[in-house]
């Protein structure tokens, strides 16, 4: 039982001072900024970022899984309580949760949520680390041909998945490349795009990308709405705690959902927010009331938060053990890798078994934080949705400028983060995912240096591809990714068009 | 039921009287469709300037230049589809303009980078914050002055101190900490 063992180990760890201290306090900065409608996961973690840069790699990257389950969570608050998603996949909590909070039930939704984050969260953990070693030993068998496939996968499947137009998504991605090429190229040496500025040597950061484009560009959303601070429901602290029969009600449902979640989150994509809707529908298909859901039915808050957070979980399962991101918040928590000095992948837990398993602890720590913590502490994050407009979004903006600038303590990494900004709101305003950009700006390295060794590897064959049985079977789950949507609506088409039919031949 | 997508903000309430929200058209998205092209078919320029090397051995400009390609192809189309959309009559008409609080946090944030080395994080920081509470809020001028100082001062105290990092104290050296 090597893995108990190890486990074991990363708990005791976690139980440093300075470690839990990191913790509690990445999980209660990422709930407050996840609590402020329109900053989301990815533009939390990328403003907060910065500042785990400071940190020890083990307190660092703790931190940092911190605000990602915080953020995540503090985004159902706002959904409940105010009506408005403080992320995508807070969408579906506020289908019950705010119908619960005006019949004056918003205590028992929040405690239903916390609790089915915890859950799905500590199912997700438990997933992973069973799953973790024999992945891993399956992806030591992974080459460059496997990691070039694997990331094209990556990015074909959330071009299919992302919503919007294919076409465009596929632009997107093109672009985020093209920004990552920008700068010294570690595989030749040599410096590409740099238009002879020095400025441009060192390439585009990370954080300015994710901070301008999701977070500066959301408050540059906001600040056309000119909506006021919200008012909203008092949440007195015993009213949090759920009666026995939304207890029995919701069981069900965050099991299945943290379940539907983990899977999903093993898939590109925006994998929060499909798992999320998944969940609901799934509950409501199967309730024997499904009248109640969007009046205020307690499993469609339960769902939908487990699966919200299993999806995280499974989110993990890539980056952790193939070194990629699937999606916006992994993308990041890759950089935070990186500026760590930590390189995720198959040899990560062979490489660095103390490290792999402190963070496996710290996250099923930081979900218990985020039950420990968040319900009491909900006052003040009421509190923090009656902070004016104005003054919120200053601070914010403040922020994330200090924190973009201090990654390398360089003024170009502000004005790409204007840029960002810019661009980010374009995309926005056309429709284009930012998502895609962005993953694509992360994947790049690895894409492009795999894409290189396998074209040594193959001397410029790439029929070589499909003479590997890994290779091949990433080859054909792409190909369904791409064809399918198209064959289940022609099925569906056919379908209908034989109901048609058939209606007509029963009406003479 | 559609999924939330990043292709949307995350909260976009309907615009309150008196805010105008850029709702973009055919047009503008041709626009947009022209500007990247030209500017990736530099990019794919300067890329083939770089070496695209042999399939068995690629250049630094190799991946750039397909990267470039994969745009270029997908705005193409992109492209034809409006154009063909206009000739069909069907063009989808742009409605409002960008909104004046979008062009000031955007001017704010650029007085922030280009001043920054010139008055420090400290001053800079304090017409940023000052900046953008006379866009987006209708404070007494006194109280913004006062909310912007403190704010700027508690940001440089906490990331310079606290965190331990540096921030410039520029020409008039305003800051906690040393700039070099």
């Amino acid at each position: 039982m090597d893995v108990i063992s190890n486990l074991a180990a990363g708990f005791a760890n976690i139980f440093d001072p300075v470690l839990l201290l990191m913790l509690l306090v990445g999980v209660l900065v990422g709930s407050i900024v996840g609590v402020l409608p329109g900053i989301g996961p990815v533009g939390a973690m990328a403003i907060l970022l910065p500042i785990s840069f400071t940190l020890d790699p083990a307190a660092g990257l703790i931190m940092t899984a911190g605000i990602y389950l915080g953020s995540q969570y503090g985004g159902s608050t706002s959904a409940i309580l105010v009506g408005v998603p403080g992320e995508a996949s807070s969408v579906v909590t506020l289908m019950d949760g705010y119908p619960m909070a005006k019949k004056g039930r918003a205590g028992v939704a929040l405690g239903i949520a916390a609790i089915a984050s915890f859950v799905a969260g500590t199912l997700a953990i438990l997933l992973l680390t069973i799953v973790a070693t024999p992945l891993s030993d399956f992806a030591k068998q992974f080459a460059s041909p496997e990691f070039l496939l694997i990331s094209i996968f990556a990015l074909v499947a959330l071009s299919r998945l992302a919503g919007g137009s294919t076409v465009l998504t596929f632009a997107a991605v093109g672009i985020g490349i093209m920004l990552a090429t920008v700068g010294l190229d570690s595989g030749s040496g040599a410096v590409r795009f740099d238009l002879g500025l020095p400025a441009l040597i060192d390439g585009i950061e990370l954080t300015a990308v994710a901070v301008g484009m999701f977070g500066i560009a959301e408050i540059l959303l906001m600040a056309e709405s000119g909506e006021d601070s919200q008012k909203m429901p008092h949440v007195p602290f015993r009213s949090l705690w759920p009666g026995p029969r939304d207890l029995r009600r919701s069981a069900g449902p965050m099991v299945r959902g943290g379940l539907l979640g983990f899977f999903l989150g093993l898939l590109p994509g925006p994998s929060g927010v499909v798992s999320s809707y998944g969940s609901y529908a799934l509950e409501k298909k199967i309730s024997k009331h499904p009248e109640q859901f969007g009046q205020g039915a307690v499993e469609g808050v339960a769902g939908p938060e487990a699966a919200n957070n299993g999806a995280g979980g499974g989110a993990m399962v890539p980056l952790l053990i193939l070194g990629l991101p699937f999606n916006g918040p992994t993308a990041l928590l890759l950089a935070g890798f990186t500026v760590q000095g930590v390189i995720p992948g198959p040899l990560f837990m062979e490489n660095d078994p103390v490290l792999f398993w402190t963070l496996i602890a710290g996250f099923f720590a930081a979900n218990v934080a985020l039950l420990v913590l968040n319900l009491p502490l909900v006052g003040l994050f009421t509190s923090l949705l009656r902070i004016p407009r104005d003054l919120l979004m200053a601070i914010v903006i403040l922020i994330a400028v200090i924190g973009t600038f201090a990654t390398r303590n360089n003024v170009m990494d502000v004005f790409w983060m204007f840029a960002m900004a810019i661009l980010g709101y374009i995309l926005v305003k056309l429709h284009i995912s930012r998502v895609a950009v962005m993953l694509a700006f992360v994947i790049t390295p690895i894409l492009e240096s795999s894409l290189q060794q396998t074209l040594v590897l193959s001397g410029g064959n790439l029929g070589y591809l499909f003479t590997r049985p890994i290779s091949l079977g990433i080859i054909i789950i792409t190909v369904l990714i791409v064809f399918a949507p198209m064959a289940i609506k022609l099925l569906a088409r056919k379908a209908k068009v034989r109901n048609v039919l058939e209606q007509e031949v029963d009406a003479e | 039921m559609t999924p939330a997508r990043d292709t949307t903000a995350i909260y976009a309430p309907q615009a309150s009287p008196g805010y105008v929200e850029w709702k973009p058209g055919t047009i503008a998205g041709i626009v947009f469709d022209v500007v990247t092209l030209a500017v990736t078919s530099g990019y794919a320029m300067l890329a083939v300037g770089l070496g695209i090397g042999s399939p068995d051995d690629p250049g630094p400009g190799f991946f750039p230049l397909i990267a470039a390609a994969l745009v270029i192809l997908c705005l193409t189309i992109d492209l034809v589809r409006r154009v063909l959309l206009i000739a069909g009559g069907r063009r989808i008409p742009g409605s409002g303009r960008v909104s004046w609080q979008v062009v000031g946090i955007v001017g704010a944030i650029a007085f922030y980078f280009v001043t920054l080395a010139i008055l420090g994080h400290t001053l800079a920081a304090t017409a940023l914050v000052a900046a953008l509470l006379f866009l987006l809020g209708s404070r007494r001028w006194w109280m913004v002055i006062g909310i912007a100082i403190l704010s700027a001062t508690l940001s440089d105290l906490l990331f310079t101190t606290v965190l331990g990092l540096h921030l410039p104290t520029g020409l008039f050296n305003v800051g906690w900490s040393e700039w070099t």
